[in-house]
């Protein structure tokens, strides 16, 4: 199982989500992405986004000012 | 061939649908369609597949930019009138959208011409204004088995239909041959409420960019009705026909030929 | 009955003698005598030039040179479908 790393601190809504997308299509199904995001907007609307989208939130881990998220690919 | 940041950015409400997305993106802009007829029908077609970031548009128009042509022609301004319309058409796709690739024809569809030029391309739109230009286009997309948007427009009524030649029925199963000349008015003289062609005109390109991306359904087996006095869309059945003289197995029309010559009153104009 | 009625089928069929068509989705009703035999004499009836469509009738199509010989009978669905040359 792979895992991709894209770091979208300092990308706003909604562009962070798009670019997720575009991660999340060259993440194989069943594979984890880890993305980086902003406090605030990012981290109150984009595992929203996500979980409406069929994605999987594996992990939610606060950093000093941005927090981490890895999802898992699910469709 | 990946999404520049800039790409990335100017087309995020297409990617971000889940139908679309980066590869659907990237789909468009791989994508050639031709535009016949780059007035009523084609300006609204134009721009819209142009700022959806089909990467080639074909435009082919003989004609010049009229003052009459602004009331629904909105790919040309009132600075354009006496330009080229397929210089005009191209210098409006480049403002909107630097991605796409404009190709002009500045000629009259003309089964001598045109048959090389509709091979290029992966979609057609009918945007014409004349019943030979809308037979040809149907019986060379035919021949070259190129799919193609119908679309036609009359004073406060429009129809258009998808046909993907060899498989769903074509304009001739509909409509076997033009009506006899001076049957049917042109737009010239029976007149066209501007705001219409631009209804039609956006339906076609959203079969045009459907077909691209295999998204939907298309408007296949059916033509489309709309009339802007009553408000009504409606959809009436068109099957392929066994004695459909192009399309049928014992098809009359083998070869390409113009539906005789396009004739009108009206100096300049093409009806 | 009501099945019919919500598909849009006239309701009128074979009431007070009546007879009926459905053209381009809408009921039109016609007294016996007032019933157009074919296709040519419906279009007079409508005011519609008969070299401005082609027809549909039931699923099939019929082109102008046919509309003379072509029958209309009570309960058909006839579209008229406009030639539309601009652009």
């Amino acid at each position: 199982m792979l895992t991709t790393k894209v770091d979208l601190r300092g990308v706003p809504c909604p562009l962070n989500l798009v670019k997720v997308k575009l991660a999340i299509e060259k993440t194989a199904v069943g594979d984890i992405l880890e993305i980086e995001i902003d406090d605030g907007e990012p981290i109150q609307n984009l595992p929203v986004s996500l979980g409406r989208q069929g994605q999987e939130i594996v992990e939610t881990i606060k950093c000093q000012g941005y927090f981490r998220l890895k999802v898992r690919r699910r469709l | 061939m990946s999404l520049t940041e800039e790409q990335i950015q100017r087309y995020s409400r297409n990617i971000i649908l889940e139908q679309v997305g980066g590869a659907g993106q990237e789909k468009l802009l791989a994508s050639k369609v031709l535009i016949v007829g780059v007035g009523g029908l084609g300006s609204p077609a134009a721009l819209y597949l142009a700022a959806a970031g089909v990467g080639t548009i074909g435009l082919l128009d003989g004609d010049q930019v009229d003052l009459t042509n602004l009331q629904r022609q909105i790919i040309h301004h009132t600075a354009d009138v006496g330009k080229r319309k397929v210089v005009s058409a191209k210098e409006k796709i480049e403002a909107v959208n630097p991605d796409v690739a404009v190709r002009t024809y500045d000629v009259w569809a003309r089964a001598d011409s045109i048959r090389d030029i509709i091979r290029e391309y992966d979609f057609v739109i009918d945007a014409t204004d004349n019943f030979p230009a809308k037979f040809l286009i149907n019986d060379v997309c035919h021949f070259e088995r190129i799919p193609f948007s119908h679309g036609g427009i009359l004073q406060f009524e429009g129809q258009l239909m998808t046909i993907i030649p060899g498989r769903t029925a074509c304009y001739r199963c509909l409509f076997p041959g033009p009506p006899p000349a001076n049957a049917v008015a042109p737009c010239g003289q029976a007149g066209v409420l501007g705001v219409l062609p631009g209804v039609i005109g956006l339906l076609q390109a959203t079969e045009a960019i459907k077909y691209l991306l295999g998204m939907g359904g298309l408007l296949t087996d059916s033509l489309l009705t709309y009339c802007a006095l009553t408000m009504e869309f409606r959809k009436v059945p068109a099957q392929r026909r066994a004695d459909c003289p192009l399309c049928g197995p014992n098809a009359t029309i083998t070869t390409l030929r113009d539906e005789g010559k396009v004739v009108c009153n009206r100096k300049g104009c093409k009806c | 009955m009501t099945a019919l009625l919500s598909r849009g089928v006239p309701f009128v069929l074979g009431r007070n003698g009546m007879k009926s068509l459905q053209i381009n989705g809408r009921a039109h009703q016609f007294a016996p005598a007032e019933m157009p035999a074919t296709l040519c004499a419906l279009l007079e009836k409508l005011g519609i030039g008969a070299a401005t469509v082609v027809a549909e009738v039931d699923g099939r199509i019929v082109t102008p040179e046919q509309f003379a010989q072509t029958e209309v009978r009570d309960g058909q669905t006839i579209e008229l479908i406009k030639f539309m040359g601009g652009g």
